[in-house]
């Protein structure tokens, strides 16, 4: 149940995409087929890291196709596997295959997953509140907004001091903006607001802690919002980079990715530390590039997912999520991100600074070990 | 000793049925494209307008037909214009094409100073160049608002760019084929300066894409009006 929570919950990224549906007829599994590489030459956006060779994967798998039987249910799941070969070396941390037909209904192919999954470092989504409320002077805020959920689980963030002199904030996906301004979602407000006035009224600040462990990424207007208040001018975070054409690698130029200032603390923060961990996934990993990007910064936790790109409704760029009708449906990457320095984080994730790696038996005798080394680190 | 029969031979037959005449002409294209771009939604495929240049060797045989051919160059523009939601948004493209038509012309009216032919023939093209230029989104720069009604806002800035072009030989054909036909309408300035009104269509077979990319055809079709000056040059030949 575990895992397919985290893989349900990695589908909502950035923009939540509304899916066009392919126009082509399709009447054997070779127009499936044909229809699927299609959009895979159109739409897929990592060619050029993937050096995937096009031709010779068309040829093989469109003859495998021609022989299947679309109305058949063995030949349907067979499909599913030829349908993993094809995708299992995609870069691309969002790729997500979703099927609909009878039969095949609960197939889903997850590559970025299906490679993690085997690692003894990889582990699932944590709630780590649970335990860090421990760590939090009175007077702490916590909120679980529900308005904000995405399948059935609530936008959790909380706030708070840490002896007094460390200020704290988490969130468990990025969607602080929408629930702040919403009239039914008081407590996310309240959390936000707790979290910059400490720190505005805070005479002995040591630094400030964003914890996005287990952070699954969200709007990207979030970025500006939370991460803005740091900055007094633009900061350069790395480069975006789409499609402008259908072809595989019509790329467009790399575009500058800003962080925007956002009604500054106007503060010096001494240190500002960013926790991520092996499960903190696209928007989450692109903050932790901001903040790292933030003088007297540093990172702790665990090498990220690996999923950098942009999300977006298919319509929007010229590549990007996409489905085959009545078959299947995929999430892919939009747009990509590189660091200042020409640097893809894409299928390998950022490697933290101070590492702490997740412990699952010592988080259950309520010990989190990557909150208490970034504790220790402003002493 | 076979070139020089070669000549002789071309030269009695001009002396016997025909002459030359050279033509230099530019004008204006109209392009458009016959686009099958399966992921572009919410866009408008528009026509773009470019220049063309040709100089061209024409033959002139008993009054009545014209052979003619040369080089040109022409700019085969359109544009992706995306629409709705995603205003605001677009790639131009200009592409330049060096072509060597063949035309047969013949003659359908003619007066003592004006001479009207119908044309039809046959080109074979070189992309020489590509230049984009596109306005796009940029998803990392954006303006937060507040709407009137309290909800919360996103606009994302646009950014411009324009790049040469690369061409890819897994994906691009360079060399276009097609089909041409049109008018011409002439009038004799002196005996030896003519000055020409000449549209063309010009239909490509082939499409700027191979199958590579399969769903994905773009083929020009390119409107050209053009004037130009034609000298005679037969006794020079002679």
């Amino acid at each position: 149940m575990k895992m397919r929570r985290l893989l349900i919950l990695m589908l909502f990224f950035v923009i939540n995409g509304c899916k066009k549906e392919e126009l082509y007829k399709q009447q054997k599994f070779v127009d499936v087929f044909d229809s699927f590489w299609r959009k895979m030459n159109t739409n897929y956006l990592y060619w050029d890291n993937d050096n995937a060779n096009l031709d010779s994967m068309y040829s093989k798998y469109h003859s495998i196709f021609e022989k299947l039987d679309i109305d058949n249910i063995a030949d349907k799941k067979k499909s599913i596997s030829y349908f993993k070969e094809l995708t299992e070396n995609l870069i691309d941390g969002h790729y997500y295959v979703s099927f609909s037909p009878s039969g095949i209904q609960d197939s889903i192919i997850y590559p970025s997953y299906s490679r993690k999954v085997f690692n003894a470092s990889f582990h699932d989504l944590f709630n780590y509140y649970k335990i860090d409320t421990n760590f939090l002077d009175k007077g702490f805020k916590i909120s679980f907004d529900n308005n904000y959920s995405t399948n059935g689980v609530p936008l959790i963030s909380m706030s708070g001091t840490i002896n007094n002199n460390i200020h704290y904030l988490s969130f468990n996906h990025f969607s602080l903006r929408k629930a702040y301004f919403s009239a039914y979602s008081t407590d996310t407000k309240n959390v936000i607001d707790n979290f910059f006035s400490n720190i505005a009224q805070s005479s002995n600040i040591k630094g400030v802690i964003i914890d996005i462990r287990s952070n699954l990424g969200g709007n990207l207007e979030d970025l500006d919002f939370i991460l803005g208040r740091f900055i007094d001018k633009p900061l350069l975070i790395g480069y975006t980079q789409t499609k402008n054409g259908p072809g595989k690698t019509d790329y467009t130029p790399f575009l500058k990715a800003w962080l925007q200032p956002n009604n500054g603390i106007k503060k010096r923060i001494p240190q500002i530390v960013v926790l991520a961990d092996g499960v903190s996934a696209s928007l989450a990993e692109i903050a932790t590039i901001a903040i790292k990007k933030m003088p007297n910064s540093i990172f702790i936790g665990e090498t990220t997912w690996g999923a950098t790109g942009v999300v977006t409704e298919e319509a929007f760029y010229n590549a990007g999520s996409f489905s085959i009708k009545n078959f299947l449906s995929v999430q892919a990457s939009s747009a990509r991100f590189i660091d200042t320095d020409g640097k893809s984080y894409e299928g390998k994730g950022i490697v933290p600074d101070l590492n702490a790696t997740f412990n699952l038996n010592e988080l259950q005798s309520n010990y989190d070990r990557c909150l208490d080394v970034a504790i220790k680190f402003f002493k | 000793m076979k070139h020089y029969h070669l000549v002789l031979f071309l030269s009695i037959g001009i002396n016997a049925f025909g002459q030359f005449d050279i033509a230099f002409k530019a004008g204006l294209v109209s392009n458009y494209i016959n686009a099958s771009i399966p992921n572009q939604t919410f866009t408008e495929i528009n026509k773009g307008n470019g220049y063309d240049f040709s100089l061209m060797l024409q033959y002139n045989y008993k009054k009545t037909f014209v052979l003619k051919s040369g080089f040109e160059v022409l700019q085969k523009k359109y544009s992706f214009i995306r629409n709705g939601i995603y205003n605001g948004a677009f790639k131009k493209v200009t592409n330049n094409y060096l072509q060597l038509p063949i035309i047969f012309s013949y003659k359908v009216y003619q007066t003592k100073k004006i001479e009207v032919s119908a044309e039809a023939g046959a080109y074979l093209g070189y992309w020489l160049s590509s230049l984009e230029k596109v306005r796009i989104p940029n998803l990392y720069s954006g303006v937060d608002t507040i709407s009137s009604s309290g909800i919360p806002e996103r606009f994302i800035n646009f950014e411009s760019y324009s790049k040469n072009y690369v061409f890819d030989s897994d994906k691009d054909r360079r060399i276009e084929t097609g089909l041409i036909w049109g008018l011409i309408l002439v009038t004799e300035v002196t005996n030896r300066f003519h000055v020409f009104l000449e549209p063309l269509l010009y239909t490509a077979f082939t499409s700027q894409q191979k199958q590579h990319v399969f769903g994905s055809s773009i083929r020009n079709r390119s409107l050209s009006l053009s004037i130009g000056i034609k000298y005679k040059i037969q006794k020079l030949v002679l």
